[in-house]
C-alpha cells in the first residue's frame, strides 16, 4: 500500500528520480562550475625542511612544484619557499600566506632536519606532521648538517631535476642502509618503546670542488644561490630559475656518504662511525645489499690479498633466548655473494682467472673474522651508549615475556643491554 | 493516453469524412464510409466499383481493370506499383480470357479450382478487409453476381537484399541480417530453427498502418505465461501507426520511464535464434529490420555474436575488455573532474606534475572544461550521423583535428581532458547497442564527479546498481546472473566457457526446458 | 514473501559482522584493551557467533513466520513491541555511529573540505531510496558489490604485509585477563551483529545449505576480522592507539609516494563502497524494526527515519568524542551487555512457546499464521 502523499507526488511527477537528480545537480552545479582545480589552490610540496636560523627562530622550507606549460616531470622546475615562526604550525601558516596557496604536503616524501635541531630534540617539531592527515606517515626523516634549507636549495638547481636528486638518493640508500626504518611512523614507534633510539641517515651539501667518496652521490649540479632571506618578512621566496642575481656562483652538490646519526628520545646522541654503519649494513634485517671484506688473505692462490665480495642477497634472522638466566641474542646471517675484487701486490694469471664463485675456506674464515670484529665493535659501543641497534628487546619481549620481565626487574629497565650476550652464526654462499 | 489517441483518431476520421463527402458520387453522397465499416460487397459490379472509387477518393493509384470471365462481367482492382504484373497477367488475366463460357453455376470455389492457378487465393466478402488487402499490394477480383471477391497475393515490393547489418558485423559467423519485410525475417528464423515447435503468432497493430507483428517462440522452451503476457500487451496497443519495432518496445517495458533498455534489439537472425533457444521470445515488426527479444538482461549487450564463433578464451578476454570499456566510458570524465577538483592527493606525483603542467593557465575550470569538450564531442557525433557520408568525413576531420587541436593550442582546453573524453568516446562504441544510455550516464557521472567528487561518483554508482536491481521484467532480474547470483549462468556471462560445458539453458530467463545438451559429443 | 536467498543473507551477515569492527574501532579497542585487543576481539566475536546458532535454528524451524509473528504468538504483543523497540534503538545507534564514521573517513581520505550538508543531503536521499526499495533489492545489490569487500580487504591486508612484524604481535597476552575483560566491557557494543538475522526470519528462501552458507560467511568474516586485527597490531604495535582510521592507515603505512604514488585511493574507494553497503543494511534494519513497532507503510517509515537522522546528525555532527563517550559510558555498556545477553534467550523462549502452541492447537495456529 502506498502513502497518499506519495501517490500524489508520483502522479504529478512520473519520473521523480530524474527530478531529484535535477534539483540536486541544479543546486550543486553552479558551485562546481566556478570551483577551480585543487592544484591551483594548493602548492604541491615534494620535500620539507626544518631549520633553526641564526636568530634562533624556527624556519620551515618547502620545495614546491612550479607548473609550466612546457615542462615534463623530467625537467620540472621546483621552487623553494621558507618561513620563520614559533612552531611548525605557524611556519606553515606563514608559508601559505607567502605562497598565496595552501601548502599541500600530501606528496611530501621526506622531511629534512637541521642537525642543530636534533641536538635540542625533534619530537616537538614532528608533532604537527603526525596530526596532519595529509602527510603520509612513512615520510623519511633525513638530517642535513649544513642546514635543511641549504639542501633543498641545492635540489632546486637547474641541472638537478627532482627525479635525480634527493629522493633517488634516499631510495638508493634503502638497499644499503636502513632508510625504510627512518620514517616518521617508525620514529614514534621507537619513541614509545623500551629503547627509544632511532637511526637517521645524513645527506649533506658540499662544494663540488671538495673530493668525495660518496656511495650514492648524484651528478654534479650548479645552483644559483640568491641572497639570503630578509629577516623583516615572515617568509621569502627563492627560485632557482629565472633569477640572475649578482651573487657569487657557488658550485654545490648533494653529498651522501652513507652516514647516519643516532637519536635517543628524539635527541642526538652520536654519529655512527663508518665501521658501525658498515656493521649495521651487514647485520640489519632490512638491508639486502653491501659488501663483505677480508684482509690479508693468504691461500694457495692469493698472497696477502684484500678480497671484496659483493652481497647479492642476504638473509639475517634474529633469535632471542635465555641461557642460565642471561639473555642471549643470536644472529643467524646468510649471505649470497660473488667475487667483487682482489687487491694484492703480485697479480698473476690464476688470480685473473678467479671466477665469481671463488670462495676458499680460508677466505671464508677471514670474512667471518672481519664481520665478528665489526659486530663486536657495534655491540660494545651500543652497550656503552645504551643503544639497542638491533632492537633485541623486542625479541625477548615477544618470545620470552615472563623471563624478560623478571630479567628487567633484576637489572633495571635501562640496563638491560649490560649483561646481554650476542652470538653470530654466519653462512656465506656463492651459489645463487 | 488511449483516450487521447482515440480522440485524435475521431477528429481525423471526421476530417476525412468531410473531404470524401465533397468528392463522392451520387451513390454514397452524404453517407459516411465509417458507417459502412462492416458492409459486405454487392453482387453488382457497378456498385462495387463506385464504392471503391469513393473509398479511395478516385485516387490515381487505384487501377480497376474490367474484363469478361466467360459470360460474366468481372473486374480486377489493385494499387499501382505494389504488385507483380507478370504474375497478375500469367495467372489471373490470361486464364480469365481463355474461359469462353461457364456452363455450371458460378461459385468462387469453381473459379479458384478451375480457372485461376494462384497458390494464395483467398475469398472475402468484407469490404474492410478487401480495402486493407488492396492497400497492402494484393489484387482483388470481383465477378458479377458473386457474393465474395477473390484476393490474390501478387504483391511485390522493392526491397533491399539480405546483407550484413552495419552495427553487428562479425569477423566470423553468419553475416545475414534482417530486412524490412517481416515475412522474409520470419523465413530467416524458420530456416535456422527447423522445428515444428517454432510458433508464430501474427498480430496486427496500428489503426492506419495495420502493421503485421509476429511473435515467435519455441513452444517447448519458452514460458507460456510470458508469451501470453506479451501477446496481450501487443493486442492492447491502440495506436494509429507502428513504423518501427521501437514503437512496440515501449509497450513491452516494465519501467517505461527509465532510460535503460529493457527489450533486446537484434539485427541478425542467428542472434535471435540463439536467444530463442534460451527461452526468449522474438517480436518481428513489419517494416523494421530490428527484431525485439524479451526478456532482456543487461549482460546481453556485453556479449557479441562473435563470441560464440571464436575461441572461448578469447571471447572471455573480449567480454572483460567490454566491461572495462563500459567503466571507462561512464566513469573517466567524472573521475578526471573529481580528481582535479577535490582529490589531487590521490594522484601519483609524476602524473600530478603532468596534469598541473598541462592545465596551467587554462581559462576554464576543470568542470566547465570537461563539459565543454563533452558537449563538443556529442555535437560532432550527432552532426556526423545526420550529415551525408562525404560531408561526414570532412566534419570528423574538422572536428577531431581542427577543433581539438586548435582548442588545445589556443589554451582553451588541456590535452589530458581531450584525451579523456576521446577515450571515453571511443570505448562507448565497444557496446554499440548501449551507446545511447551510456552517453547519458557519462554526463550524469561527470556532474556527480564535478559536484561531489568521488563521493558523488560512488553514491551514484551504488544508486544505479540499486535502481537496476529493481528491474524484474518477465521474471528475469535485469542484472542476472551477477545479482542475484546464478552460478550456472555465469558460464556464459562476463566470462565464457567452452560450449561443450554449457549443458543447461540460462536460469535467468524463465523457461521450461532446462537442458541444452546431454553429455557426449566430446570426451571432456 | 521470500525476499532473499541464503547466499545474499550470508553476504549481508558478513558485512554486518565487519561493520562495527573496523575504521575507528581498532584504536578504541586498543585504548581499552591495549595490544591485547586482538585477543579481546577473538573472544567477543566467538561469543557473538554462538548466538547465531539460536537465530538460524529459529529461522529453519519457522520458515514461514517472521520474527514479529513468532514473538506475537510466543510472548504476546507487548513483548513483541518491546523487543523491536530495543532492536530499533540498537541499530539506530549503530547507524549514527557508522554515518559519522563514514564522514570522518571521507574527510580524512577523499575530500578535505566537505560541507556537512554536501555530505548529508545526497546520503540521506540515497538512504531514503534504499529504504523504499527494501530488503530484496538491497540484498541483490550487496551481492553485486560484494567483490568490493574482497578488494578492500586484499588491499588493506596485503599492501602493508612488508611492514608487519611478528615482534609487534607477541606476546599474545601482555596484560592479565581481568583487565582485558574489563576493557571488553567498554567495547561490547561492537558486537550483536547477528541481530540482523532476526529481521530476516521468515523472509529467506530456506534451502538445505542455509545453515552451512550462513556459518561459512559468518566464520569467514570472523576470521577476516581476526586477521585484520593481527595485521593492524603487527604493523603498528604500540602506536596502534593513534591510528584513528585503521582501514586507511593500514594501506597508507606502506605507500611510497616516489615509486608507486598514492595508489591507496583504490582501497579508499572500495572501502567507501563497503561503508555505504553497511550503512544501507543498517538503515534497512532500522526501518524494518520501526515498521514492527509502529505499523506504517514504507514511505512514511523511511521519511521519519531519514528526518530523525538528519536532526541527529545536525546536532551531533561535529562531536564524535561526545558520542564515543556516550557509547563507552558504564551505564550504556551495561545496558548493551544486558541486551546482547538477553536477546538470544528471548528468541529461544519465544521459539519454544510457539512450538508448544503448535502442538496444542494446530488448527488455530494455522489460522493465525494465515
Amino acid at each position: 500500500m502506498k502513502a497518499k502523499w506519495w501517490n500524489i507526488i508520483r502522479s504529478k511527477y512520473k519520473n521523480m528520480t530524474v527530478y531529484v537528480f535535477l534539483i540536486l545537480f541544479g543546486v550543486a552545479t553552479p558551485f562546481a562550475m566556478f570551483t577551480p582545480a585543487q592544484t591551483e589552490k594548493v602548492a604541491v610540496v615534494t620535500t620539507l625542511g626544518i631549520d633553526k636560523n641564526e636568530q634562533g627562530q624556527l624556519e620551515v622550507s618547502v620545495l614546491t612544484i612550479a607548473p609550466s606549460g612546457s615542462a615534463t616531470p623530467e625537467n620540472q622546475t621546483l621552487q623553494l619557499y621558507s618561513a620563520v615562526g614559533e612552531d611548525v604550525s605557524q611556519c606553515m601558516l606563514r608559508l601559505s600566506l607567502a605562497i598565496g596557496k595552501e601548502v599541500g604536503i600530501a606528496h611530501c616524501d621526506s622531511i629534512v632536519i637541521d642537525k642543530t635541531l636534533l641536538e635540542e630534540g625533534i619530537t616537538p617539531y614532528l608533532d604537527y606532521f603526525v596530526r596532519s592527515s595529509n602527510l603520509i606517515s612513512n615520510a623519511f626523516l633525513i638530517c642535513c648538517p649544513s642546514g635543511a634549507k641549504e639542501l633543498l636549495q641545492v635540489t632546486t638547481s637547474e641541472k638537478n631535476d627532482y627525479n635525480l636528486s634527493l629522493r633517488s638518493i634516499i631510495f638508493h640508500l634503502d638497499d644499503y642502509m636502513f632508510t625504510t626504518q627512518a620514517t616518521l611512523s617508525y620514529y614514534y614507534e621507537k619513541l614509545f618503546s623500551q629503547n627509544p633510539s632511532y637511526i637517521m641517515p645524513i645527506i649533506d651539501v658540499k662544494d663540488s670542488k671538495e673530493p668525495t667518496f660518496a656511495t650514492g652521490s648524484t651528478n654534479a649540479s650548479t645552483s644559483e644561490e640568491d641572497s639570503t632571506s630578509s629577516s623583516g618578512s615572515s617568509s621569502n621566496q627563492q627560485s632557482s630559475q629565472g633569477q640572475s642575481s649578482s651573487g657569487e656562483q657557488n658550485q654545490k652538490t648533494i653529498k651522501s656518504e652513507g652516514k647516519s646519526l643516532v637519536l635517543y628520545q628524539g635527541k642526538l646522541v652520536k654519529e655512527l662511525s663508518q665501521e658501525e654503519s658498515y656493521a649495521m649494513n651487514i647485520l640489519a634485517k632490512t638491508t639486502s645489499k653491501g659488501i663483505l671484506m677480508a684482509y690479508d688473505v693468504t691461500t694457495d692462490q692469493l698472497q696477502n690479498a684484500k678480497v671484496t665480495m659483493k652481497i647479492t642477497n642476504s638473509q639475517v634472522q634474529y633469535q632471542a633466548k635465555f641461557l642460565d638466566g642471561k639473555p642471549v641474542f643470536h644472529l643467524d646471517c646468510h649471505y649470497v655473494c660473488s667475487l667483487d675484487s682482489i687487491v694484492m701486490g703480485e697479480y698473476e694469471l690464476s688470480d685473473y682467472q678467479a671466477t665469481t664463485s671463488y670462495l676458499d675456506s680460508i677466505l671464508e674464515d677471514k670474512i667471518k673474522e672481519h664481520i665478528f670484529a665489526i659486530a663486536s665493535t657495534l655491540f660494545n659501543n651500543g652497550k656503552s651508549s645504551k643503544i639497542d641497534y638491533l632492537e633485541s628487546y623486542r625479541y625477548f619481549e615477544a618470545y620470552h615475556p615472563q623471563e624478560w620481565k623478571e630479567y628487567l626487574k633484576k637489572v633495571g629497565e635501562e640496563n638491560y643491554l649490560d649483561s646481554m650476550l650476542y652470538t653470530i652464526d654466519i653462512t656465506i654462499d656463492t651459489k645463487i | 493516453m488511449h483516450q487521447y489517441i482515440e480522440g485524435k483518431q475521431v477528429l481525423r476520421d471526421l476530417f476525412f469524412l468531410y473531404n470524401s463527402s465533397k468528392k463522392t458520387n451520387n451513390y454514397y453522397k452524404g453517407k459516411s464510409w465509417v458507417s459502412n465499416m462492416n458492409k459486405k460487397i454487392a453482387t453488382k459490379n457497378a456498385q462495387n466499383i463506385a464504392y471503391l472509387k469513393q473509398r479511395f477518393c478516385n485516387g490515381d493509384e487505384l487501377i480497376i481493370k474490367e474484363f469478361f470471365l466467360g459470360q460474366y462481367h468481372a473486374f480486377l482492382v489493385y494499387m499501382v506499383g505494389l504488385i507483380d504484373v507478370e504474375i497478375l497477367t500469367d495467372f489471373l488475366i490470361k486464364p480469365a480470357q481463355r474461359v469462353e463460357k461457364i456452363s455450371q453455376p458460378l461459385t468462387s470455389d469453381y473459379l479458384i479450382q478451375k480457372v485461376f492457378f494462384l497458390p494464395q487465393l483467398d475469398v472475402c466478402a468484407d469490404w474492410e478487409k478487401i480495402v486493407t488487402e488492396i492497400t497492402k499490394g494484393k489484387a482483388v477480383v470481383f465477378v458479377e453476381s458473386l457474393k465474395e471477391a477473390m484476393i490474390a497475393n501478387v504483391d511485390k515490393f522493392k526491397e533491399r537484399s539480405i546483407s550484413e547489418p552495419p552495427t553487428s558485423s562479425v569477423l566470423r559467423g553468419p553475416r545475414s541480417g534482417f530486412i524490412e519485410n517481416y515475412k522474409v525475417n520470419i523465413s530467416c528464423i524458420r530456416k535456422i530453427l527447423s522445428t515444428s515447435h517454432l510458433r508464430t503468432k501474427i498480430l496486427e497493430v496500428g489503426k492506419i498502418t495495420k502493421t503485421q507483428i509476429a511473435v515467435m517462440y519455441i513452444d517447448s522452451i519458452a514460458d507460456d505465461k510470458i508469451v501470453q503476457d506479451i501477446v496481450k500487451k501487443i493486442e492492447n496497443i491502440n495506436i494509429d501507426g507502428v513504423l518501427d519495432s521501437f514503437y512496440i518496445a515501449s509497450y513491452l517495458e516494465h519501467h517505461p520511464q527509465s532510460m535503460f533498455k529493457q527489450v533486446g534489439t537484434e539485427e541478425k537472425p542467428d542472434i535471435v535464434c540463439a536467444k530463442m533457444l534460451e527461452g526468449r521470445i522474438a517480436i518481428i515488426v513489419d517494416g523494421s529490420p530490428i527484431v525485439l527479444t524479451v526478456p532482456f538482461l543487461f549482460i546481453e549487450d556485453l556479449q557479441s555474436s562473435g563470441d560464440y564463433y571464436d575461441q572461448h578464451s578469447r571471447a572471455r578476454f573480449l567480454r572483460w575488455l567490454r566491461v572495462a570499456s563500459l567503466l571507462i566510458t561512464i566513469l573517466f570524465p567524472g573521475m578526471y573532474v573529481a580528481v582535479q577538483m577535490y582529490h589531487y592527493k590521490t594522484m601519483p606525483l609524476k602524473f600530478l606534475i603532468t596534469i598541473m603542467n598541462s592545465t596551467q593557465g587554462l581559462p576554464l575550470t576543470p568542470f566547465l572544461e570537461i563539459v565543454f569538450i563533452l558537449l563538443l564531442f556529442e555535437v560532432l557525433y550527432e552532426a556526423s550521423l545526420r550529415m551525408p557520408t562525404y560531408l561526414g568525413l570532412a566534419l570528423s576531420v574538422v572536428g577531431a583535428l581542427i577543433l581539438g587541436d586548435t582548442a588545445v593550442k589556443a589554451g582553451l582546453v588541456s590535452p589530458p581532458a581531450v584525451m579523456i573524453v576521446a577515450m571515453s568516446g571511443i570505448t562507448l562504441y565497444t557496446i554499440p547497442n548501449q551507446s545511447g544510455q551510456l552517453s547519458i550516464l557519462r554526463w550524469v557521472f561527470t556532474f556527480a564527479g564535478g559536484c561531489f567528487g568521488f563521493y558523488g561518483i560512488i553514491l551514484l554508482s551504488f544508486f544505479l546498481i540499486l535502481y537496476l536491481n529493481d528491474f524484474d521484467g518477465y521474471g528475469s532480474p535485469y542484472l542476472a546472473p551477477i545479482s542475484p547470483n546464478i552460478k550456472e549462468d555465469k558460464k556464459d556471462a562476463l566470462s565464457k566457457i567452452d560450449i561443450v560445458h554449457m549443458r543447461t539453458r540460462p536460469k535467468s530467463v524463465v523457461n521450461h526446458n532446462p537442458i541444452r545438451q546431454r553429455k557426449g559429443g566430446r570426451k571432456s | 514473501m521470500k525476499e532473499v536467498t541464503s547466499s545474499q543473507l550470508g553476504k549481508m551477515l558478513f558485512l554486518s559482522i565487519i561493520s562495527m569492527k573496523l575504521t575507528i574501532i581498532p584504536a578504541l579497542v586498543t585504548k581499552y584493551c591495549g595490544t591485547d585487543g586482538k585477543i579481546g576481539i577473538m573472544i567477543l566475536t566467538m561469543l557473538d557467533f554462538l548466538t547465531m546458532l539460536i537465530y538460524v535454528n529459529c529461522m529453519e524451524k519457522y520458515p514461514n513466520m517472521t520474527m514479529g509473528e513468532i514473538l506475537k504468538v510466543g510472548l504476546g504483543k507487548v513483548a513483541h513491541i518491546l523487543f523491536f523497540t530495543i532492536l530499533f534503538l540498537f541499530f539506530g545507534i549503530k547507524c549514527v555511529f557508522i554515518v559519522k564514521q563514514a564522514h570522518i573517513y571521507l574527510v580524512d581520505n577523499l575530500v578535505e573540505e566537505m560541507h556537512w550538508l554536501a555530505f548529508t543531503i545526497p546520503l540521506l536521499l540515497f538512504l531514503f531510496y534504499v529504504m523504499i526499495k527494501g530488503r530484496r533489492v538491497l540484498a541483490r545489490t550487496i551481492e553485486f558489490l560484494f567483490f568490493m569487500v574482497l578488494i578492500s580487504f586484499a588491499f588493506t591486508l596485503l599492501i602493508p604485509i612488508m611492514k608487519w612484524k611478528v615482534t609487534n604481535i607477541l606476546p599474545l597476552m601482555e596484560n592479565d585477563w581481568g583487565s582485558l575483560l574489563k576493557g571488553l566491557f567498554f567495547v561490547n557494543f561492537i558486537i550483536g551483529d547477528y541481530f540482523l538475522l532476526l529481521v530476516f526470519v521468515g523472509r529467506v528462501k530456506i534451502d538445505a545449505s542455509l545453515k552451512r552458507t550462513l556459518i561459512g560467511y559468518a566464520l569467514s568474516a570472523v576470521v577476516l576480522v581476526w586477521v585484520f586485527y593481527f595485521v593492524f597490531y603487527g604493523v603498528f604495535g604500540k602506536i596502534a592507539i593513534n591510528q584513528g582510521l585503521a582501514i586507511s592507515d593500514l594501506p597508507l603505512s606502506a605507500v611510497y609516494p616516489s615509486t608507486i604514488g598514492r595508489l591507496d585511493w583504490v582501497s579508499v574507494i572500495c572501502w567507501v563502497f563497503v561503508i555505504l553497503m553497511i550503512m544501507a543494511i543498517m538503515f534497512v534494519l532500522v526501518k524494518s524494526c520501526f515498521e514492527e513497532v509502529i505499523p506504517c507503510n514504507k514511505y512514511w517509515s523511511s521519511l521519519i527515519i531519514v528526518g530523525v537522522l538528519f536532526v541527529v546528525m545536525a546536532i551531533l555532527y561535529f562531536d564524535l568524542e561526545a558520542f564515543i563517550q556516550l557509547i563507552t559510558s558504564t551505564w550504556f555498556c551495561a545496558i548493551c551487555l544486558a541486551v546482547q545477553t538477553l536477546m538470544p534467550f528471548v528468541v529461544w523462549l519465544a521459539s519454544v512457546r510457539v512450538n508448544r502452541k503448535m502442538m496444542e492447537k494446530p488448527v488455530r495456529f494455522q489460522k493465525e499464521q494465515s
